[in-house]
């Protein structure tokens, strides 16, 4: 599912082309979408200081309560608030995916640009490297990776950075090449630039912007990734709130307490949701076709 | 049908029953009084409880024993509950059965002559056999496929199975009568066949030697009469005919060495494993025409999948399911949750630093609430342990510790153990922070490691829980710190089986490596000894030094949970014991 | 075509290369002794250590590591993967077994992802900006952001335990197929109608189709002459691809709706760190892909000449 989602942004990339007949419509929708975003990252950061409640506290007198008002989502079967393990949720996946983009970015970038920077021969290898990774489902590799190396948060962060670094270090390769035939790199040579120097110093301000919305398209797709394998009970371990983790804890109550399955799915699809929309956005912005249309 | 067993590895299972049966010396009537009390009032133990109570509850049923002309046992023993020695002592020479000695007798049996009629479909939450080869796998049983000379009834007493008769000759000799039986190929169940099957059995299984001496004399009779010699004095030996490592079987071939021809009512059509196993009656069993035209038993490892496809109608019956859903079945479903001789308990490695030390183990016990463990993990449906083994088991308990929060910390603090600025207590460089292993194939066992982490927190233990899915091999290798069991405390009907697996250096369940003179010393007095008070006082030793010394600690007991959709399922009993499934007495409408 | 056909098999074996390492890399990382693991997988009830020395003999488990690299490789050209740490059965049996049945869900998800997208798509490009439009896309950016597997157990929740319509467990049979099918198309909706509209729209801008409405063809000839031949490349592209990413990505969803397919198996073995399996699943995965790839490729070098120059 998650891999499925990757392909829009790659392999449509090329093929957005949104007339915007609704351009203020279409502009809300943008700023919906960008607004809804900002209350989950703030949600995520502050929301379970404000909440007060301690997402792993149980209260054994407190289990599995219908909603009320100290409890908005009820409680689980330990008697912990099931809002404040919502919250702290999110905490945990956005930062598992933000950590995951963070990394690929990182390898994609400094392979990438070690390819565009190196000798034909090796620029050729890495080439063809990356394009045999690209070949190959990252999700799927993840899921091998993560199974062999041991469940676990981290080893799960890993092993999707591993697996998902060539989209990115194809782009930065492209990118970098790009900005070498710029004169710049040249007259920094003539004057006795390192390579690092000019890369980091000159080239790197100039790639970040597609970096980001690169980054950005995939990051919804990371969230439904941590999320399906922590679900599958190969990520985030008990009791530790994730929301993949939280939908599988959450699955023996559907029949009798649904909200408790049912939110931490909301906030998976909702987040996924705004992060893409804005995502478009952010492309759009960065696409200069779809501005002269 | 102990699923530990088969997530912990069936080898270890072995070696704790071979380990076990080491030891045990009862032997006579076999049967525990179940109610202690007036066991010892009355004096004379248990026979009727053995046969009547299966017998009534099962229409055509078959195997209850009638058994038992057992001596009076004293009252010592009965309230042991560690069924008594008396007879042993009792036994006379004469060949056939003297009056006093032991025997072992099944009820006449009412042959099923109704034509096989319907489908079962049950889901299970563990995995096949790769093969279905009773050398390879001992595991058939439960599926109806495999038998042995005797079993447990649903009263945890010994009962002729595939055997007719068991009976004490002599103090060194057993004479088993069998059935008139016969082999899926259609050949009779000969004496010689039986002697052939414990060869293989012995070969296969080297644990096993331990249990019947290898060097036990073998003789055929006549052709349904094979007569056992053992070496020494057995009291176990009867019992051990109820493990499945000495079921009956034949090869495919003459001559072959597998064990894929067996005896049972069910024959194994088709087998995918990791899947599903299809069985069909044998029509020429023993007990008659199997009431059931199609068994169809699908693995399903994850319990909610087999919960909803009940619901669904996708099958008919579950085993063993997450006792919280009970509730949520709904009205067209029955449900049961019935008391088992299973328990949680947590294995700790008593090599690591805090765990070496017993004041951190014994606050460990102390610090639990029980009450809750039964409530996240078994939704109330189970029963808090505070002793070693359960009610059903009959046999003697020491109480064990419960919950006391102060004592707990008073325990820490005299120890040296102080809780550091993050709350988290450590004696030096030693922190008491720890990982508690648990795995997904008992439902109730992760629940009650996160409410532990919870719990304990408040004395300033730091607990992880990680779900591993195999807890026999992550603990295999003695590098865990703490691990969640579910154990069957049932088997042979004596508590020694657990003393061996569970806290005997190499024993198969103890994971931790525990080893203690106290208890090593007084295991091994009970295997030789044959007082039944003497048995009892030791007994009772071991489980003093588990108080005090705390090597485990044992939290709940388990139900054995059944659903079935109403009125689609006939004669079912559930087996404390947790070890059998399909047999002839079940049916569907 | 020939030299086409050619070349691009030719750039697969870089691809199968790094597959093949890939594998190698994961099985060598393993934790755990291999031998004994399949020493007990075998059956073997009492594990000696000369047992465990022959075992890894026979495995070359002592040789240094490109050396069994080379074995794993020519191995693996022979087609055997090794034996599972579970039921010892050959991998590829295994394999072979299964990938029937995910090979259906995946052409069944997909097919119901074109019927569904691919008019959509094409409505929502004619009318543009139209509310039937702006839920088009709705339902295209939302079926890619929801959770399948949290999809699969609301359908089973709903559909299986309280209405009793389908099966809970997903099987290869009419009645069984529905679900896993409809909740794996459902990210495959969403980006085909996105990228249907997106070509239709593309190409119903291009110049040729605006000379042709010059000319008076109806809207109905202009569309099966002109604009489906356009928009049939990419959207074969994106077809191939999905098909070859629901054969693997499915996985969650299958495990699921216990599929017998490949994807479960893969799932039952990474949480039982079946380890030849799961490496089995890496190279299953990437032949998938690498095939699906160059099929795609060959099926649009048919449809457009103009790529067979490239």
């Amino acid at each position: 599912m998650a891999t499925a989602v990757e392909i829009p942004a790659n392999a449509l990339a090329g093929a957005t082309t949104k007339a915007a007949p609704r351009r203020h419509a279409k502009l809300s929708v943008t700023a919906a979408a960008l607004a809804l975003l900002a209350v989950i990252v703030l949600a995520a950061i502050i929301g379970p200081m404000l909440w007060g409640q301690d997402a792993l506290a149980q209260n054994s007198a407190d289990r599995l309560t219908n909603p009320s008002l100290t409890h908005p989502l009820g409680t689980d079967k330990y008697g912990r608030d099931i809002f404040a393990r919502l919250l702290m949720g999110a905490r945990w996946s956005l930062t598992g995916a933000f950590v995951v983009c963070i990394g690929t970015s990182l390898t994609g970038f400094l392979i990438g640009t070690t390819a565009a920077m190196s000798s034909r021969t090796v620029d050729g290898v890495i080439g063809r490297l990356i394009e045999s990774l690209l070949a190959l489902p990252g999700l799927v590799m993840a899921l091998a990776l993560t199974a062999v190396l041991g469940p676990s948060f981290p080893n799960l962060l890993f092993a999707l950075i591993v697996t998902s670094w060539p989209s990115y270090a194809r782009i930065y390769r492209a990118l970098i090449l790009k900005e070498r035939e710029a004169g710049y790199v040249d007259s920094s040579t003539a004057l006795g630039a390192t390579k690092p120097h000019i890369v980091f110093r000159h080239m790197l301000p100039n790639v970040v912007g597609p970096a980001a919305v690169l980054a950005t398209a995939n990051f919804g797709g990371v969230i439904l990734g941590l999320a399906s394998l922590s679900f599958l009970g190969l990520g985030m371990q008990p009791p530790t709130p994730e929301w993949g983790v939280m939908i599988n804890e959450a699955r023996a109550y559907f029949q009798t307490y649904p909200w408790q399955m049912i939110a931490p799915g909301l906030c998976i699809a909702l987040t996924v949701l705004a992060i893409n929309l804005s995502g478009d956005a952010l492309r759009d912005a960065f696409d200069p076709r779809v501005k002269r249309r | 049908m102990s699923t530990l067993a088969r997530l912990v590895s069936r080898r270890t299972l072995v070696r704790g029953i071979a380990a076990a049966a080491g030891v045990a010396i009862l032997a006579a009537c076999g049967d525990t009084a179940t109610t202690p009390t007036t066991g010892a009032s009355t004096g004379t133990v248990a026979p009727t409880v053995a046969g009547t109570g299966a017998a009534a509850t099962r229409p055509g049923a078959t195997m209850a024993a009638s058994s038992v002309n057992a001596t009076t046992a004293p009252a010592a023993l009965a309230t042991t509950g560690m069924t008594a020695s008396s007879a042993v002592t009792a036994m006379t020479a004469p060949a056939a059965a003297a009056p006093g000695a032991v025997v072992f007798v099944a009820p006449p049996l009412t042959k099923l002559t109704t034509p096989s009629k319907g489908e079962l479909r049950i889901a299970l939450g563990f995995d096949f056999p790769a093969k279905l080869d009773a050398l390879k796998d001992t595991h058939l049983t439960p599926y109806g496929m495999l038998e042995t000379l005797a079993r447990q009834n649903a009263q945890n007493k010994l009962e002729p199975w595939l055997a007719e008769r068991i009976a004490n000759v002599n103090p060194t000799t057993w004479r088993v009568t069998l059935r008139d039986a016969k082999f899926w190929d259609g050949a009779a169940v000969t004496a010689n066949d039986v002697i052939a099957a414990f060869k293989k059995n012995w070969e296969a299984f080297p644990d096993l030697k331990g249990i019947i001496s290898p060097d036990t004399k073998m003789t055929a009779v006549d052709a349904r009469t094979v007569e056992f010699v053992t070496p020494q004095p057995s009291g176990i030996f009867p019992y051990a005919l109820s493990l499945t490592s000495t079921a009956i079987h034949k090869p495919s071939m003459a001559g072959g060495t597998d064990a894929a021809i067996m005896t049972g009512p069910y024959k194994g059509t088709k087998l995918v494993v990791g899947s599903q196993l299809d069985l069909e009656p044998f029509k020429d069993h023993w007990a008659g025409i199997p009431p059931i035209a199609k068994i169809t038993m699908k693995f399903v490892g994850d319990p909610n999948a087999r919960i909803l496809a009940l619901q669904s109608g996708d099958t008919d019956m579950l085993y063993n399911f997450p006792a919280e859903a009970i509730k949520t079945l709904g009205p067209d479903i029955e449900a049961s949750a019935t008391p088992s001789g299973r328990g949680g308990l947590i294995n700790l490695n008593v090599s690591r630093p805090f765990f070496a030390d017993r004041a951190v183990r014994e606050a460990f016990a102390l610090g639990i609430d029980r009450t809750v463990l039964n409530s996240v993990g078994l939704d109330g449906k189970g029963t808090p342990a505070t002793q070693m083994f359960p009610a059903v088991s009959g046999y003697d308990t020491v109480p064990l510790q419960g919950t006391d929060i102060a004592r707990a910390k008073q325990l820490l603090d005299d120890a040296g153990w102080k809780p550091g600025a993050d709350g988290i207590r450590a004696k030096g460089a030693d922190k008491i922070s720890f990982t508690i292993l648990s795995y997904p194939g008992r439902a109730d066992l992760t629940p009650y490691a996160v409410s532990m982490q919870s719990q304990l927190k408040a004395l300033g233990f730091d607990i992880k829980v990680m779900e591993v899915q195999d807890i026999g091999a992550a603990t295999k290798d003695g590098t865990f710190d703490a691990a969640m069991k579910s154990n069957n405390t049932l088997p042979t009907g004596n508590p020694l089986y657990e003393y061996n697996r569970l806290l005997i250096k190499g024993g198969g369940d103890n994971a931790g490596n525990y080893t203690n003179p106290k208890i090593e010393n007084a295991v091994a007095q009970m295997r030789t000894e044959l007082d039944p008070a003497k048995l009892r006082d030791l007994s009772l030793q071991v489980q003093q030094v588990v108080k005090e010394d705390v090597p485990v600690i044992f939290l709940t007991v388990t139900p054995i949970t059944v659903a079935f959709r109403k009125g689609k399922i006939k004669g079912y009993v559930p087996n404390p014991n947790d070890s059998y499934l399909i047999d002839p007495t079940l049916s569907v409408s | 075509m020939g030299r086409y056909i050619l070349s691009r098999l030719a750039a697969i074996v870089p691809v199968l290369f790094v597959i093949s390492l890939l594998a190698f890399g994961l099985e060598a990382i393993t934790p755990g002794d291999t031998a004994s693991l399949l020493l007990q997988a075998q059956g073997v009830d009492t594990i000696t250590p000369a047992a465990i020395a022959l075992k890894r003999a026979e495995l070359h488990l002592d040789d240094p590591l490109p050396v069994r690299y080379g074995d794993w490789l020519l191995n693996a050209l022979r087609g055997d993967f090794g034996r599972s740490f579970r039921s010892y059965a050959p991998v590829r049996t295994m394999y072979m077994e299964r990938i029937g049945n995910t090979a259906i869900l995946a052409g069944c998800a997909v097919l119901l992802g074109a019927v569904i997208a691919i008019p959509l798509g094409t409505l929502a490009a004619y009318r543009r900006g139209s509310i039937f439009d702006g839920a088009a896309q709705f339902v295209a950016v939302l079926g890619s952001a929801v959770p399948g597997f949290w999809v699969a157990l609301v359908f089973i929740f709903f559909l299986s335990a309280r209405l009793h319509w389908l099966p809970v467990f997903g099987s290869p049979t009419p009645k069984g197929i529905i679900m896993p099918a409809l909740v794996l198309s459902l990210s495959n909706i969403a980006i085909l109608t996105r990228l249907t509209r997106s070509a239709m729209l593309d190409i119903l801008n291009r110049e040729f189709v605006q000379v042709a409405r010059a000319k008076g063809l109806s809207p109905r000839t202009i569309t099966r002459t002109h604009v489906l031949p356009n928009a049939v490349v990419p959207i074969l592209t994106v077809l191939g691809l999905e098909a070859a990413h629901l054969m693997t990505g499915a996985a969650v969803v299958e495990y699921v709706f216990a599929w017998p397919g490949i994807g479960k198996m893969a799932v039952d073995a990474a949480l039982v760190r079946d380890t030849p399996v799961i490496v089995g699943f890496a190279v299953a995965a990437g032949l998938i892909f690498v095939t699906v790839n160059l099929l795609v490729d060959l099926a649009i070098a048919t449809f457009d000449p103009r790529v067979r120059s490239v």
